[in-house]
């Protein structure tokens, strides 16, 4: 039983090769406004949100990219994953606007320099669900989630009667209708994740980007979270780029894979075209064994 | 309802202030005097006594909306002006400008305002170090209060030693001798800045968040830190300009609001205003009655009653934070 590098996911689990395709498709148009909100900016526009080409950055300390280039494909759950310090975090900091990428660097999104993008312009395109969060003491789901439309307002704007149902409809989406005007700090921590969630749903943005939504959860609440960041994917069709902590949550989730690698390259690909022992072992730099369980990909850990 | 309590509490103390000390008129007489005809003891009430109430007013809403500012900046519940040095370093500029040049009386809430501003920028220039930790502004500006009290004293003595004392070096801050026109100048600057605060207000509230998240909700937040600090350092500077430090008081009454009206600034700053001119009412007022005939300040007084207050509020931290 020596190690053998297995063979791609395709032959280890029945590949579902016209349901992938089906899937990304926005596959419910039966929603109503929100999912009109998010799909109308879709309609005429390519493939891929993200077009980043020669993509370097580097701290004071180390450089972290050197000219990296992918893309990331419209309405479709991506991923990025890679070990400790391989720059996943600084990734996602630079597509949203949160670090400066070095000069020569092109992040197109929607076709145009995410730099020329105000921030405000930048949050009714983008929604991003931080690891780290903290809330007023006091404060309600609801006054929480209404802070999701700041970017749709002028500083002195009150929220009109289209805000307010937007607050109720991403309320609802989540599954928060029960607890809405419950304090934040009564929530468990898995309802906590979902208010965070709805809080970005309410920006009604295209894009969401979520940084391990299922860190500090036991696995009831990772599974919710998990589903209900699928439901926004396949029923609002909205395009999801996340880092997630377990392996297998991101295999099981996503359509596309962006996995890097401790020298600052990587690999794009879906988990099942990428996924097999040499990978794993590329990426983490550990043996891993690869299965199947009931048509999904299954990476253990042998101690 | 809470608010129509304190207001009518304001309102009962007004009245009272009004009526205390050794010069004592009937209400009738009071609205007479005031309204109807000349009275020279209600034009002495009118000519003393009204100035250091209204004074106590604005300067106690002034403050205490800065302490809440404050708050909502450093996202610290023991961030206070008085203890990051910034009320030291307007009182300081402003009685060093009308020491040196009386004729600049009118303009030195400004001084008081840069003195004020460039106190705020050492102290967080002095505690950055790759962010704003909230305790290193604190313990910076404890450091930095220390040497502008100490200078500050050291100059009044040099001022006081050479001839009579012009400039009014009162670090502990006091209600006495005030006049008309120093209730003009407070209204003057104070004003604007409560109103602009009021504006800001709901923007305070995006503070309430992790800087990550305020930033990706589209607002820049070092832009905005910036804007409540200023109006915070307005309104702080020009009440010690004309007051003297008074310790606490920006420290307490935005805690005592959080308890009663909660921790929207929509409606915290509003009854942070009203409050805070009742509390330092209540000081000077306590403080000209409670060993009359002699005064004891009200910044005196503040910080005899502030002190255990503010270790309360030290020990019981976690009830809002964490």
């Amino acid at each position: 039983m020596a190690k053998q590098s297995t063979p791609g996911f395709a032959s280890l689990c029945r590949e579902p090769d016209s349901l992938e395709s089906s899937r990304s498709l926005h596959s419910s148009h039966e929603s109503e406004s929100l999912l009109d909100l998010h799909c109308q900016e879709h309609s005429d526009v390519s493939d891929s949100v993200y077009r980043v080409r020669d993509l370097s950055f580097s701290y004071p300390e180390a450089t972290v990219f050197e000219g990296i280039s992918f893309d990331i494909a419209r309405g479709k759950i991506t991923a990025l994953m890679g070990a400790n310090g391989s720059g996943k975090s600084t990734l996602f900091k630079l597509l949203t606007k949160n670090l400066k990428a070095d000069a020569g660097s092109q992040i197109m999104l929607d076709e145009r320099e995410l730099s020329a993008y105000r921030l405000s312009e930048l949050a009714r395109k983008v929604a991003v669900v931080w690891q780290q969060n903290t809330a007023p003491y006091d404060i309600t789901v609801r006054q929480l989630v209404a802070f999701g439309r700041v970017p749709h307002k002028q500083p002195f704007q009150t929220l009109s009667h289209a805000d307010e149902a937007a607050i109720d409809e991403a309320i609802d989406f989540c599954d928060l209708r029960d607890v809405a005007d419950r304090r934040m700090r009564e929530l468990s921590g898995g309802q906590q994740q979902r208010v965070w969630i709805a809080l970005g749903l309410a920006q009604q943005t295209p894009v969401m980007f979520l940084d391990e939504p299922t860190t500090f959860l036991d696995v009831h609440y990772q599974v919710m979270v998990l589903r209900l960041i699928r439901r926004l994917n396949q029923e609002l069709g909205l395009t999801v780029v996340l880092i997630l902590h377990d392996i297998n949550q991101s295999f099981e989730l996503c359509d596309e894979l962006i996995a890097l690698r401790a020298d600052g390259t990587l690999v794009q690909g879906s988990p099942h075209a990428l996924v097999n022992e040499d990978f794993l072992r590329d990426i983490y730099r550990t043996d891993l064994r690869v299965g199947c369980i009931d048509e999904q990909l299954v990476v253990h850990a042998p101690l | 309802m809470v608010f129509a309590a304190t207001a009518a509490m304001l309102v009962g103390l007004f009245f009272f202030a009004v009526n205390q000390g050794s010069i004592q008129v009937s209400f009738v007489e009071l609205l007479r005097g005031l309204f109807v005809e000349y009275d020279p003891s209600v034009a002495a009430i009118y000519d003393l006594r009204f100035p250091r109430i209204l004074i106590a007013l604005f300067g106690g809403a002034a403050l205490a909306v800065a302490g809440a500012l404050f708050q909502a900046v450093l996202r610290n519940p023991v961030a206070d002006p008085s203890i990051i040095g910034i009320s030291s370093g307007a009182a300081l500029a402003s009685a060093l400008v009308v020491g040196l040049f009386p004729m600049l009386y009118f303009s030195s809430p400004l001084f008081a305002i840069g003195g004020g501003l460039l106190t705020f920028a050492i102290v967080y220039a002095l505690s950055f170090h790759g962010g704003l930790a909230p305790m290193r502004v604190i313990l910076v500006g404890i450091a930095v209060n220390a040497v502008l009290v100490g200078l500050g004293e050291g100059i009044g003595v040099l001022m006081s030693g050479g001839a009579s004392m012009g400039g009014s070096m009162t670090f502990a801050g006091s209600l006495a001798m005030k006049t008309w026109n120093d209730v003009r100048l407070l209204v003057f600057y104070v004003t604007p800045a409560l109103l602009a605060a009021l504006l800001l207000s709901a923007r305070c509230n995006l503070l309430g968040l992790e800087d990550d998240t305020v930033r990706s909700l589209g607002v820049n937040v070092t832009v905005l830190r910036v804007m409540v600090s200023l109006v915070a350092v307005m309104l702080v500077s020009v009440a010690s300009a004309v007051m003297g430090v008074i310790a606490f008081l920006g420290l307490i009454v935005p805690h005592l609001g959080r308890l009663l009206v909660g921790s929207d600034h929509r409606v915290l700053l509003p009854y942070c205003a009203l409050s805070g001119a009742l509390l330092m009412l209540l000081a000077d007022t306590t403080g000209r009655l409670i060993a009359f005939p002699y005064e004891i300040n009200a910044g005196i007084l503040m910080a005899i009653v502030g002190g255990p207050l503010f270790i309360v509020l030290l020990r019981s931290k976690n009830t809002y934070y964490g």
